[in-house]
């Protein structure tokens, strides 16, 4: 294998489980991260000598373009979170505010996708509009009715589920 | 935004966090599964539509690999509890971390979970009141990350556990255990390796002028004037991020004046800012910047940008003082450079100074610390005193690079691909009387906004040395 073959095969043996930990919150399904990580490893190598600088942002930006525009061609055919949920969810285990998690699978794809990089992985609204392609006023005000629709959804828990003093704190 | 909006957002991110970690890993073959779908891809991109691939593509996933790849179960454990563990990311890189969890999981009752983080994300949710949910064992890199929980009752005390465990207390340098110590307690014990600022300087550009590195302040002036003549910018400044600058006030004010200078200022001793060693310091790096030392565009070049580091690679840069870390940013953009023309030495000695010219200023670690109020505190501390010593984590932390904070490293340096540098970085470690924490990160964050903005205004010839200091001490 050529230098650069083995550049682009070490990407993938060392960075494949985080790509798919990305991936995995960005779309809220074990399976289809396992898929969208996979994609973005074969694209990120179909593009090797014009991404190899930074392979890495490269492969988040195909991951989160390929996850909304699926959801957008198939939300018509499939409910999503049907087809998303089907099956054990790793995360809902092991996390310590399993409501919260929930609540990231009512939003849409769009809206999931900026709550996640900008809270967890601090991608400014600029960077996000540049790797989705909008203008930074669409990602900004998806934002705000993201964390609207979230806190809309932990009120409505809460007022069911009583003992979550935190969520009544989520007054919409 | 609102403060439940604030709320909301650190919740969230604790939240990820959780959720990333409890994916379960790849199959062992899952890069192979790749490869053989790079093959098919390129074969049916002549036949079909690149939505029609995909579409296949999620078809055949959803139907053959979902339920084999991502939905596995995991058998219920019999833990009756959890420690939240809290790191970076970057422990990640370190094998030997999941492999002490590993094993401390099998036999005891209580398990750890680790959750990693961006940098920026982690900093921002450990910011403010304490994080809810909380950690129970949490990184921390020293100084004022460290001396709030300190204050807020979030930091076991590690002192006897530690002296009771030789195993782990004879083995680790006294100069990095110190930067876990508020009020002569120890609240943390190192998980990362050694990361002194030193100075670096391009081999064949000190050949090309006929100049050995600069050894004492007096040969570093000479370079900068050698260098200037022959329109190399003298040293690399990542002066748009701010924090690079700091480190010359640091270590000028540690040769001049002592360590004893900045623990005074750390600790809020009154007065501390006036110690004329500062007043010193500030007068050398105006200076500095005077003889153009930092050349013309020092304050839009920017170090995480690489725009430095690929400076000082080219040649047009001679020098750069920066953290240990810059060796593998250099080995990671060009290693024909790194392991042939990149050159390293301690930062010079000052004439007159009554510092020792041993010490270090830089990050002597990155600490974890257990919160007092966990209801696993012994478990975790016990924890902590199996993992960071072992040989797995020990040798772990070499494999991702870095230098492990031990007295003795020689005979695990045997088959290191980068034993020259580690060798270097872990003598001064091991030689320094002590090892100053980077200002900007030993202070309170209001004090290091302001000491950032001053510096700035110095390194740009704003404000006169005097007028530094009074700012400074004006924080107090």
């Amino acid at each position: 294998m050529s230098a650069e073959g083995e550049d682009a095969d070490e990407f993938a043996r060392t960075r494949l489980d985080s790509l798919r930990r990305f991936a995995y919150l960005v779309c809220g399904s074990a399976a289809e991260a396992d898929d969208l990580a996979q994609v973005a490893v074969v694209e990120v190598w179909r593009r090797w000598a014009t991404v190899r600088t930074d392979p890495e942002a490269y492969a988040r930006r195909v991951i989160v373009t390929r996850n909304v525009s699926r959801w957008r061609r198939w939300r018509r055919e499939v409910p999503s979170t049907i087809a998303d949920r089907d099956g054990e969810d790793p995360a809902h285990r092991r996390v310590t505010d399993p409501a919260l998690w929930d609540a990231l699978h009512a939003l849409g794809k769009p809206e999931r996708t900026v709550v996640v990089l900008h809270v967890l992985f601090r991608y400014t609204f600029d960077e996000i509009a540049a790797m989705s392609g909008e203008p930074r006023g669409t990602v900004s005000s998806r934002y705000t009715r993201a964390l609207r629709a979230l806190r809309q959804h932990l009120r409505a828990r809460a007022d069911a589920e009583p003992g979550h003093d935190w969520m009544l704190r989520m007054t919409p | 935004m609102t403060i439940d909006d604030d709320m909301l957002a650190r919740r969230l991110a604790v939240t990820l966090a959780q959720a990333a970690t409890a994916l379960p890993g790849a199959p062992a073959d899952a890069v192979g599964t790749v490869r053989r779908r790079f093959a098919r891809r390129r074969r049916r991109v002549r036949v079909l539509t690149g939505a029609a691939a995909a579409l296949v593509a999620l078809a055949t996933v959803v139907a053959v690999a979902g339920p084999r790849l991502g939905l596995r179960t995991t058998p219920a454990t019999p833990h009756t509890g959890i420690i939240h563990l809290w790191t970076l990311g970057t422990a990640d890189r370190n094998p030997g971390l999941r492999d002490r969890i590993g094993a401390f999981n099998d036999r005891s009752d209580v398990s750890v979970q680790l959750s990693t983080f961006g940098n920026d994300a982690y900093k921002r949710v450990m910011a403010g009141p304490w994080p809810d949910p909380a950690p129970d064992v949490y990184e921390n890199w020293g100084g004022a990350s460290l001396t709030e929980p300190v204050r807020a009752g979030h930091a076991a005390d590690l002192t006897d556990a530690v002296a009771a465990h030789p195993e782990v207390a004879d083995v680790l340098l006294p100069c990095v255990l110190a930067g876990a110590r508020v009020d002569n307690l120890l609240y943390g014990l190192p998980m990362t390796g050694v990361q002194p600022v030193v100075l670096f300087y391009n081999k064949r550009v000190f050949a090309d002028a006929g100049l050995e590195p600069p050894r004492t302040y007096a040969e570093l002036l000479t370079a900068v004037d050698t260098f200037r003549d022959r329109d190399i910018t003298p040293i690399a400044l990542g002066g748009s991020e701010r924090w690079p600058a700091l480190m010359y006030l640091a270590y000028l004010t540690d040769r001049i004046g002592g360590a004893g200078v900045f623990a005074d200022i750390a600790a809020g001793r009154p007065g501390a800012w006036r110690d004329p060693a500062l007043k010193q310091a500030a007068t050398l790096v105006r200076d500095l910047v005077n003889r153009g030392a930092f050349g013309p565009a020092a304050d839009v070049t920017g170090y995480e940008s690489g725009a430095a580091s690929r400076a000082l690679a080219a040649g047009q840069a001679a020098m750069q003082v920066m953290g240990s870390w810059e060796y593998g940013n250099q080995l990671r953009a060009d290693s024909a450079f790194a392991t042939r023309d990149l050159g390293w030495v301690p930062f010079p000695r000052v004439a007159g100074g009554i510092g020792d010219p041993a010490a270090l200023v830089g990050v002597p670690a990155n600490y974890l610390t257990v919160d007092a109020q966990s209801p696993y505190r012994t478990e975790a501390v016990d924890f902590l005193l199996r993992t960071v010593t072992s040989d797995a984590y020990l040798d772990g932390l070499l494999e991702a690079g870095e230098v492990p904070a031990v007295r003795d490293l020689e005979p695990r340096l045997a088959a290191h691909p980068h034993a020259d540098f580690a060798r270097f970085t872990h003598r001064l470690a091991a030689d320094a009387p002590t090892f100053t924490l980077v200002w900007d990160q030993a202070l309170p964050s209001g004090v290091a906004g302001e000491l950032l903005d001053q510096t700035e205004r110095l390194f740009r010839l704003e404000i006169t040395p005097d007028q530094f200091v009074a700012a400074m001490a004006a924080t107090r």
